[in-house]
C-alpha cells in the first residue's frame, strides 16, 4: 500500500475541508506574539518524535533530575491533572514554539494556575539535551501528571 | 524458533480484530449502502500518512456520511493521542467505544494505562469489557500484552502488588495462554517488590528462557540474586545487563517509557554500589 504524507488529490477536497484540518494533527503555527523570535526551524521537513528513534541526553532520569532539582513544588499547591507541553526541535537541537495544554482527570480542558504553567514551561525550555538531526526538525511532547500537588509522572 | 512462534501467535490472536482493517462488506450485507460508502472512505484514509490533512479529511467525511462509523473515529483519534492532545483523543475514542464497546473498550483502557498512567481509568475500561464477555477479553498493544496482564500492571503501579501477582498467576494458568513477550519480567519485578526474591528469580529465569532479549531481565535478576545473598552472580548479571543496554537490547517505546524499563544510570549505580560493597 502506498502511504503518502502529502495530499495527492487535494483537488478532491473542498476549501472548507482544507481550512478545517491542519496539514498534520499537532502542527504548531508560528506566533510572533508568544514565540522566541530567535528560534528558527531549519529548512527541512518536520517529523513527529515517535516516527524515529531518539533519546534525550542522559535519558529520562536526566529529565526527572532536572525537574526534581529545579522545581519549586510549593507552587503546585492544590493542583491536579495533566499538563502537556508540545514544542519543536530544529536540526541544531534548538527548541521553540512551545504550546501548553491542561487537562483534568476527566479528560476535559483545564486551566491551571499561571504560576504552575509558567514554572513548568520555563523548566521545560531549559531542557537542552534533545537530539539534533541534520536533515529534519521534529515535534516533541512532554506531559506532567500532577496528583495532589506533586508531579507523579513525567511522560515523554 | 520460539520468537518465530511468538510472532505467528501475535499475527493470529491480536485483540478482537482491532489491528485489522475494517471489513466494509458487513455494511453491504446489511443493505446499508451509505455506511458501506463511508467505510470505504475511511479505508481510503489509510493510504495517507496517519494524522495528515488528507487522512483526517477522509475520516471526517466518513463520519459525516455515517455517524456510526466506529473505525473512522478510532483512526481519527490516534494522531491526537500520539501528539499529546488527550482531550481531543478522548472525545473521538469515546465515540468509537460508544458505538462498538466490544472492540474499543480494551484499546482505550490500554491507552489510558500506557500514555497517561491513568490506572483507575484503565481498570475501569478493562473491567467493563470483562463484564461483557464470558470468555477471553483479548489483547492490547498489538498483541504484546493480554488485557489481564495490563490489569495486573495497573494494580502493581497502584501499590497493590499481591493482587497484581494473583492476577498474573491466574493468567498463566489460563488454558491455552501463551505468555506475552514481557509477562515473566513483570511477574519477576512484582515478586521483587513483594520481597519474594526466590519467586522473582524463578520468574526472571523463565523470562530468559522465553525471551532473553532485554537488559531489564538481567538487571532485575541481579537484584533478586542480591536478595538471596548471591552477590557475585548479581555482579555478573549486572555486567550482562550493561552490555545488553549498550547494544540497544532494552525496552523501548517511541511514545512513553514502558513499565519496568530501566536506564543506563540504574545499572551504573547498581554496579557502583556492588563495587563499593565488595571493597569493604
Amino acid at each position: 500500500m502506498m502511504v503518502s504524507s502529502y495530499c495527492l488529490s487535494c483537488n478532491d477536497f473542498t476549501e472548507e475541508e482544507l481550512s478545517s484540518h491542519p496539514i498534520h494533527v499537532g502542527d504548531i503555527k508560528a506566533d510572533i506574539k508568544i514565540d522566541d523570535p530567535n528560534f528558527k526551524p531549519c529548512d527541512h521537513k518536520i517529523h513527529q518524535h515517535y516516527n524515529f528513534k531518539s533519546t534525550y541526553r542522559g535519558e529520562k532520569p536526566a529529565i526527572i533530575a532536572h525537574f526534581s532539582e529545579k522545581l519549586n513544588s510549593g507552587i503546585l499547591k492544590k493542583e491536579n491533572g495533566y499538563i502537556s507541553i508540545r514544542f519543536l526541535v530544529n536540526c541544531k537541537g534548538e527548541t521553540g514554539r512551545y504550546r501548553v495544554k491542561g487537562m483534568d482527570f476527566d479528560y476535559k480542558v483545564k486551566k491551571f494556575d499561571q504560576p504552575t504553567v509558567k514554572q513548568l514551561l520555563s523548566l521545560t525550555k531549559k531542557l537542552d539535551g534533545w537530539p539534533a538531526f541534520e536533515n529534519f526538525n521534529y515535534y516533541q511532547n512532554i506531559t506532567f501528571k500532577i496528583v495532589n500537588s506533586q508531579i507523579e509522572e513525567i511522560l515523554t | 524458533m520460539k520468537r518465530f512462534t511468538y510472532i505467528l501467535f501475535l499475527f493470529f490472536f491480536v485483540a478482537k480484530g482491532l489491528c485489522a482493517q475494517k471489513n466494509c462488506n458487513v455494511y453491504k450485507y446489511r443493505g446499508d449502502d451509505t455506511c458501506y460508502v463511508a467505510c470505504k472512505t475511511a479505508i481510503q484514509a489509510d493510504q495517507y500518512q496517519e494524522g495528515s490533512q488528507a487522512s483526517q479529511i477522509l475520516l471526517s467525511r466518513s463520519i459525516n456520511q455515517c455517524s456510526n462509523m466506529d473505525y473512522a473515529y478510532y483512526r481519527k483519534s490516534i494522531p491526537y493521542l500520539k501528539s499529546g492532545d488527550f482531550v481531543e483523543w478522548r472525545r473521538l475514542i469515546d465515540q468509537a467505544v460508544e458505538i462498538n464497546p466490544a472492540v474499543y473498550l480494551g484499546y482505550r483502557g490500554w491507552c489510558r494505562f500506557n500514555f497517561l498512567r491513568d490506572f483507575d481509568g484503565a481498570l475501569s475500561d478493562i473491567n467493563q469489557l470483562d463484564k461483557m464477555y464470558d470468555g477471553d477479553i483479548g489483547y492490547a498493544d498489538s498483541g504484546v500484552y493480554h488485557l489481564n496482564v495490563i490489569k495486573a500492571l495497573c494494580f502493581k503501579e497502584k501499590g497493590q502488588t499481591r493482587k497484581a501477582i494473583r492476577i498474573m498467576e491466574a493468567q498463566f494458568k489460563t488454558i491455552k495462554y501463551v505468555p506475552g513477550y514481557y509477562d515473566y519480567l513483570h511477574l519477576g519485578v512484582m515478586k521483587l517488590e513483594a520481597q519474594d526474591f526466590e519467586g522473582a528469580e524463578r520468574a526472571l529465569q523463565k523470562q530468559i528462557v522465553h525471551n532473553d532479549y532485554v537488559a531489564e531481565t538481567y538487571f532485575f535478576l541481579a537484584l533478586a540474586k542480591q536478595g538471596i545473598g548471591k552477590t557475585y552472580e548479581s555482579l555478573h548479571l549486572l555486567e550482562t545487563a550493561y552490555e545488553k543496554y549498550k547494544k540497544g537490547e532494552r525496552r523501548y517505546s517511541p511514545y512513553t517509557s514502558p513499565i519496568d524499563k530501566i536506564y543506563l544510570i540504574d545499572i551504573e549505580n547498581e554496579l557502583a554500589r556492588l563495587g563499593s560493597l565488595s571493597e569493604r
